[in-house]
């Protein structure tokens, strides 16, 4: 399914940067992760995802912190578009805010993301474009 | 033997001799063998034979006696021509030019003049001259100061008779040159010395050598006396036409009336202003007595005026009413004196101040019974010793003090020491304002002296400026806001508090929104790695790529999940049941050495990265719930090895500190930034530093610690000298005290 996808995930909870690590490995998908935005932004250096999964509430810097150096960069890598994945109540305004192309809210369901992944991909999400 | 003139009737007397023989008796003049001449009566008879004898007689003396009295007759009929003609003149010009012309005529001189005078007798001023046809006048003044002999020679009084001008030593070379010059030759002259001055002097002067007989002396002198007289008359009469015509000026002002009273006090005379003010005419006024004039009521201070009048002169000035004719009243400013046998007096209308002064009166009467019925402290002062003018009745039961006591010690100082003496420099303060022009209103408080209470006193204060911008008295209006204050700050309060309890609610809102929050986001993120474990290991299970390394590394990330998951929810409890109220805590004798000696062996038991080292004193009771108690204690060792990752030493020290007891636990961990040390105290508060090293936790333990110390009457805070430097975490508590063993609660709103 996968078929060398990339995906970069961004996420300070270990045990889900490990389980979705799993999950995408298991699916074909190319995945590289981060536990803050800072090494996030660091990995856009020299490697190039076609979709970010990013927690908005993290230590060093943020989800939206992290949006904005993005859109800041050099090149296409601004254009990667972002999956939000967010404990905080108001997830939708967050992730919109953003200019996140989907979001899902913690705890989320794997199929789900899987699904909103695949999506993205196949341009039914499109590209940097706000989630609706 | 006869002079020529005689020889005709010499002549006439032999021719009749010698026809009758005899003479008639006949007088003429002879001469003696001197050459003088002597008055003779001759008559002669013939005895026959053409001799005759001759009888004479020397009636010298009697001719001389005889001219002597014609002259004097002449001279009489002279002066007598003169006082005439100097009698009805006034001006003094007038007269000296008459008495001159009457004499220059008399002797037919050159110029006659009557020259004046000054008290030094350095100039001399003639007013008018006489002078022949053709001379010039010599009216103007003249200067004698270059002739102080000539001055001299005067003033001892002798007659000047000078028959040869040029020679004489009377004058000095100016005169001689300037006199000679217009032809005079001889002068006679008149001093007129009184009181031994020099005053005035009479001259006939002439332009031919004269020869001054007696009588022209005698007469000069004579007409000197009677000019200087009449001058003298002219003079007066003049002075005494001035006054008269100053007293009758005076007496026709027209706003004050003027009253003659007789030696009876009858009217004698009045000027028009009084008839005028009182509406009698002359005639009607002339007669009266002041009873007439007078009310009833005004007759004593009027007695008193004569008395004084009678005795002293003159009268103090003083108001009374007067009767005008038509019966209606006046007032009159009234001042007498007598002068000589009369009294005069002087009245000016001053009925219009009065009735102001009345109508004023009237005003002031009503204002002091508004006064005295305010409930309100009316006050008016001196705006420059600032006594009271007025102070109403009020002032009594407002300051409570004895007012007729306060207005005898009018000083300010005893009305400051009245008022609270913290508002008391404030209130002088205020009254200097108001002395400076500007309106005031202040709130003071006074202690009253009856009761000892204290008032608050509002006083509206204000200057009142006289016609020129001065001010003259200040006043005041004091009302008693007691009351009024206490309602109004009650009031305050009532608002205060409302608006604290609304703020208080939404504090309590947002507090709970973001409790909310942070415990959604901190429970959902544990949540979701669980659930994402999960189900990761039931999708590795179906795809057959579940091996037995994944499965433990499934189930313990589960399991460590679940843990942090469930000490959070117990954390929340507490925090939970901390706001609620429904903390409980059951205080018992505890001996707080021996609770952190187990508690740092249980620590020391799953920790080998840190050193302890524990300075605790043998025992310290405290009276605490145990268990909660172990819980702080457990909660600080746990986060001084939680945030010195690096390892190092914790230091765990408890001494008695004042009143309580102080445990202190340091570690070399991570430490504070700046300004943080408060923060972690916070529910939720974590240090920044801590979050972005990516050690867990909720920063929910300190705040729930905190809550607890608060709840046993103690308190904690922390210390640090900065990042990387290491954390003290201090926990404070009374000491233990015996019998108490109550349970406490703490919660939001204690």
């Amino acid at each position: 399914m996968g078929s060398g996808h990339r995906v970069l995930v961004i996420d300070d909870e270990e045990p889900i940067r490990a389980a979705l690590e799993d999950m995408l490995g298991d699916e074909g998908y190319e995945v590289r992760t981060a536990p803050d935005g800072r090494q996030g932004l660091e990995m856009l250096a020299g490697w190039r995802p076609d979709v970010i999964l990013l927690d908005l509430s993290m230590p060093v810097m943020g989800g939206a912190a992290f949006r904005q150096a993005q859109l800041d960069l050099p090149g296409d890598a601004r254009d990667i578009p972002i999956i939000a994945l967010t404990g905080a109540r108001d997830a939708d305004d967050q992730a919109g805010r953003i200019g996140a192309v989907a979001v899902l809210a913690k705890p989320f369901d794997l199929d789900d993301l899987e699904a909103a992944i695949e999506g993205v991909l196949d341009g039914r999400l499109g590209g940097s474009d706000p989630a609706p | 033997m006869t002079p020529p003139e005689w020889m005709p009737a010499t002549e006439r007397a032999v021719a009749e001799l010698e026809a009758t023989g005899r003479t008639t008796p006949y007088e003429k003049e002879y001469y003696r063998g001197d050459g003088s001449r002597w008055w003779a009566l001759f008559a002669a008879a013939s005895v026959g034979d053409g001799e005759g004898i001759e009888f004479v007689l020397d009636i010298t003396e009697r001719k001389r006696a005889e001219a002597a009295l014609r002259e004097g007759e002449a001279r009489q009929a002279f002066l007598l021509r003169l006082s005439d003609a100097l009698r009805p003149l006034a001006d003094p010009a007038e007269i000296q030019g008459e008495a001159t012309r009457l004499l220059r005529e008399r002797f037919d001189v050159g110029w006659c003049y009557y020259i004046e005078f000054d008290e030094a007798v350095r100039t001399g001023v003639v007013l008018k001259d006489a002078a022949r046809d053709g001379l010039p006048s010599l009216a103007g003044i003249h200067d004698v100061t270059d002739i102080p002999q000539f001055v001299d020679y005067l003033q001892a009084g002798h007659m000047l008779n000078v028959p040869a001008f040029a020679s004489s030593p009377l004058w000095s070379p100016r005169v001689v040159e300037q006199y000679s010059a217009m032809g005079v030759k001889s002068v006679l002259g008149a001093p007129l010395v009184k009181r031994g001055r020099l005053i005035a002097l009479l001259l006939m002067v002439d332009t031919d050598q004269r020869d001054w007989s007696d009588s022209a002396l005698t007469l000069i002198s004579d007409v000197a006396d009677r000019t200087w007289a009449a001058l003298e008359r002219a003079r007066a009469e003049a002075a005494l036409r001035d006054s008269e015509e100053r007293l009758r000026g005076a007496l026709s002002i027209g706003t004050v009336g003027v009253m003659f009273w007789g030696g009876d006090f009858g009217l004698t005379d009045v000027n028009d202003a009084f008839l005028r003010m009182t509406g009698f005419t002359r005639e009607e006024a002339l007669g009266k007595t002041w009873q007439e004039f007078t009310p009833e009521e005004f007759h004593p201070p009027s007695l008193k005026a004569v008395e004084e009048v009678t005795t002293l002169g003159e009268s103090t000035p003083y108001e009374k009413q007067y009767f005008r004719k038509d019966g209606s009243r006046w007032w009159g400013l009234f001042a007498a004196r007598r002068v000589g046998g009369e009294v005069v007096e002087f009245v000016l209308d001053v009925t219009e101040r009065c009735e102001a002064e009345a109508r004023l009166r009237e005003s002031e009467e009503q204002f002091r019974r508004f006064g005295d019925a305010s409930s309100d402290v009316l006050w008016i002062r001196d705006a420059q010793t600032l006594r009271f003018e007025y102070l109403s009745p009020a002032f009594e039961a407002m300051y409570g003090a004895d007012r007729a006591e306060v207005l005898d010690n009018d000083h300010v100082a005893r009305w400051a020491a009245l008022i609270y003496p913290e508002d008391r420099e404030r209130a002088l303060t205020n009254i200097e304002r108001v002395r400076a022009g500007e309106r005031v209103t202040q709130e003071f408080r006074v202690v009253r002296p009856s009761d000892g209470m204290v008032r608050w006193l509002r006083d509206t204060d204000f200057p009142i400026p006289d016609g020129d911008g001065r001010v003259t008295r200040i006043a005041g209006i004091a009302q008693d806001v007691t009351e009024w204050r206490r309602t109004q700050e009650e009031r305050e309060r009532l608002l205060w508090e409302a608006e604290e309890a609304r703020r208080e609610a939404e504090e309590a809102v947002r507090a709970r929104d973001e409790f909310l929050s942070i415990a959604s986001h901190e429970l959902r993120n544990p949540l979701a790695g669980i659930r994402a474990t999960a189900q990761q290991l039931s999708r590795a299970q179906q795809s057959g790529r579940l091996d037995g390394a994944r499965a433990e590394r499934y189930a313990r990330t589960i399991l460590e999940g679940s843990d942090r998951l469930g000490l959070l929810v117990h954390d929340l409890l507490d925090v939970s049941r901390l706001q609620a109220g429904q903390f409980p805590i059951r205080p018992e004798p505890t001996d707080l050495a021996q609770l952190v000696r187990e508690a740092v062996a249980a620590q020391r038991a799953s920790d080998g990265g840190h050193r302890y080292r524990v300075e605790v004193a043998d025992e310290a009771m405290v009276e605490v719930d145990r268990a909660r108690m172990q819980q702080v204690v457990a909660n600080l060792l746990d986060n001084a090895v939680k945030y010195s990752p690096d390892g190092g030493e914790v230091r765990v020290l408890l001494t008695r500190d004042g009143d309580g007891v102080r445990l202190r636990v340091r570690d070399h961990g991570i430490g504070l930034p700046e300004g943080e040390a408060e923060r972690i105290f916070q529910p939720f508060g974590r240090a920044t530093n801590a979050a972005s090293s990516n050690i867990p936790g909720m920063g929910l333990g300190l705040y729930i610690c905190q809550k607890i110390a608060e709840a046993h009457g103690g308190r904690m805070w922390a210390e640090s000298e900065g990042p990387g430097r290491g954390t003290t975490i201090s926990l404070w508590l009374p000491a233990g005290r015996g019998g108490d063993s109550g349970e406490r609660a703490s919660g939001a709103g204690d």
